[in-house]
């Protein structure tokens, strides 16, 4: 028989069985969406877990270094995302971000909660703080690399900090850090949202250089994740190697490895359940519908014809919730990062379609299918049609 | 057509009971031949053999010449496919399917062409008088109606041999007689059949007749 015909066959069986089917099918796209769910958790927790832990404040590593190149020659071995950056021992706090003479006076007691960061000027594709700058800029720019006409450095500023220094955009202030003489004329770029997970203003690096903070208790604190969560352990031993302090947690990295280790793990169990519901499926199927299947053999099917629409039968339903279970899957990943942005107060919902979770269950739902069919074809073969014409 | 040699045919359900005993038969191209015999005479399993939808324990059966004793289930399901046409006392149609997808089954399994398909469905259901049927669910027509659909059915990939095992066994005297009279058009027309039956009135609508007794024959009159 053609597969074209088998096909046909196996949607007029859905359609004669419809109620038997739509049940066993509601199973499966549940449990299909958990088992897409689970294992998108398993292939992408170092991007979620990471960045929600990164967010709510729970630094994965934090490494002290001098160069900034020390950071680029890590990274070329290690992909990683780079969050935030700080000078060790001094908060530029806004007490010694001095305004300009015209403007008044605050009070520095008021100013004490902002804390500020370094934008580090070569790490931009994976640096989080420019990221989230360029994305939640309210006025003026965010255009680090670009040539300033202005004589001046430039800063970032967040919203809430602009508001209580009363600057906007474009205001020209001084930057001064009181161990140090030397104040830098600076300009205010732009403002940016105000996020709990980062600091309330940014210099650029060339203002840090130029203060020259040499001494060992004020290296650049930087906070890093690898991309692949495998990689955290490389990133450790690496850093020992090049003797760059790092703090992380281990207990942190454990918990982490552990959620990974589980959603894997349930992820097998729960395609072995489908593998189960699958072959039951389709022996309830068969035994329901043994007259049919024996007139048909009667009338030139053979045992390969009907297990070959039990297959298409089979791919039917993997198809049909394949589709309405991704979709499932799509809507619960993104209801639990909405939550989870609502309870942090997070801005946006970043949600990927599961596509390499999808086409992996795919391929491993086809072995599952395989093997309920090879199962299934233990008992067909050991049918004859005639004892069940007879039976009948 | 058919040529059975020394067919024998032994079932083991606990004891060991004999249905087909040494029998051997030969049918002709064209023939219309009628097996008769009482409940367990083991014509109905000669019939399954001829069919080839049960294996004999020994002995060989040929189909146009062609011995089944020693082909793998494929090819069974192949001969049984493009040679033969079936009618089961039963009927054995599908209620969840229309008059037209009963039909059509055996010419999906005969990769007929989706266009020549409908055509070819209609012109055996035309030939039992059930065109007019043909988006009727099975489950509404009366028996000599199943009946005659189970003909259309058997007819549709135009078999040289039909076999019916007590094909009026469920229907009363006048749609007995409309399905012995399609029969009879059938044989005219080049059509082989094998009846079996336990009516020797609807037997004697053939041109031969077998009587069988205790798995073997015990006559044979044309």
């Amino acid at each position: 028989m053609k597969i074209k015909n088998y096909f046909i066959l196996a949607v007029q069986e859905i359609r004669a069985n419809f109620l038997l089917f739509v049940f066993y099918m509601t199973i499966f796209i549940l449990l299909l969406s958990v088992s897409i769910t689970f294992l998108d958790s398993a292939l992408f927790l170092t991007d979620k877990i990471a960045s929600t832990m990164q967010k709510i404040g729970t630094d994965n590593i934090i490494i002290s270094i001098e160069k900034t190149s020390d950071l680029e020659q890590i990274a070329k071995v290690i992909p990683m995302r780079l969050y935030e950056c700080k000078v060790k021992g001094y908060e530029f706090d806004p007490t010694r971000l001095g305004l300009s003479q015209n403007e008044t006076t605050r009070d520095s007691s008021s100013f004490t909660t902002f804390s500020g960061g370094v934008l580090l000027k070569d790490y931009q594709p994976n640096n989080q703080v420019a990221l989230f700058i360029s994305n939640n800029i309210l006025s003026g720019e965010f255009a680090p690399n670009s040539q300033n006409t202005e004589d001046a450095l430039p800063i970032w500023i967040s919203s809430s900090m602009a508001k209580a220094f009363g600057i906007d955009s474009g205001n020209k202030l001084h930057f001064i850090v009181s161990e140090h003489k030397n104040s830098v004329p600076i300009y205010v770029q732009g403002l940016f949202t105000s996020n709990t997970a980062f600091s309330d203003y940014y210099i650029s690096e060339e203002i840090y250089n130029i203060f020259n903070f040499n001494n060992a208790d004020s290296k650049l604190q930087i906070t890093v994740s690898p991309l692949r969560f495998r990689d955290i352990y490389s990133l450790i031993n690496m850093l020992r190697k090049l003797d760059i302090p790092c703090l992380y947690s281990e207990q942190t990295i454990r918990s982490t490895q552990m959620m990974y280790v589980a959603f894997y793990i349930s992820t097998i169990i729960l395609l072995t359940a489908l593998s189960g519901i699958l072959f039951h499926l389709l022996i309830l199927y068969y035994n329901r519908r043994t007259t049919f299947f024996a007139m048909c053999q009667a009338i030139g099917m053979s045992h390969g014809d009907v297990l070959m629409i039990l297959f298409c039968i089979s791919e039917v339903i993997l198809l049909v919730t394949t589709i309405f279970s991704s979709a499932l899957s799509y809507f619960v990943q993104y209801k639990i990062e909405a939550y989870i942005n609502k309870v942090f107060l997070f801005q946006n919902v970043q949600v990927r379609f599961p596509f390499i979770s999808l086409i992996l269950i795919i391929f491993l739902l086809q072995l599952c299918i395989l093997f309920a069919i090879k199962k299934v074809s233990k008992t067909i073969k050991g049918i004859n049609i005639n004892e069940l014409l007879r039976c009948e | 057509m058919v040529l059975c040699q020394n067919v024998f045919k032994e079932f083991k359900a606990g004891t060991s009971f004999v249905a087909v005993n040494n029998v051997s038969l030969h049918v002709k191209t064209g023939e219309f031949v009628s097996i008769i015999g009482k409940s367990g005479s083991g014509k109905s399993t000669l019939l399954n053999l001829i069919g080839l939808i049960d294996k004999p324990t020994s002995g060989n059966i040929f189909i146009d010449g062609i011995d089944s004793s020693n082909m793998v289930e494929s090819q069974l399901a192949r001969i049984r496919c493009e040679k033969l046409g079936y009618i089961f006392q039963s009927f054995y149609l599908d209620h969840n399917y229309s008059v037209y997808k009963n039909v059509e089954i055996p010419l999906l399994i005969a990769n007929m062409p989706s266009n020549k398909r409908r055509e070819r469905v209609e012109t055996c259901l035309e030939q039992v008088g059930m065109l007019n049927k043909l988006h009727s669910k099975t489950s509404t027509l009366s028996g000599g109606e199943k009946q005659r659909v189970c003909i259309a059915r058997a007819l549709a990939n135009n078999p040289s041999l039909l076999l019916a095992d007590e094909p009026c066994g469920n229907l009363d005297s006048e749609n007995t007689q409309v399905i012995m009279e399609i029969f009879q058009v059938l044989n005219q027309k080049g059509v082989t059949i094998i009846m079996v039956t336990h009516d020797i009135e609807d037997a004697k609508k053939a041109n031969r007749i077998i009587t069988m007794k205790d798995g073997k024959i015990i006559s044979d009159e044309n």
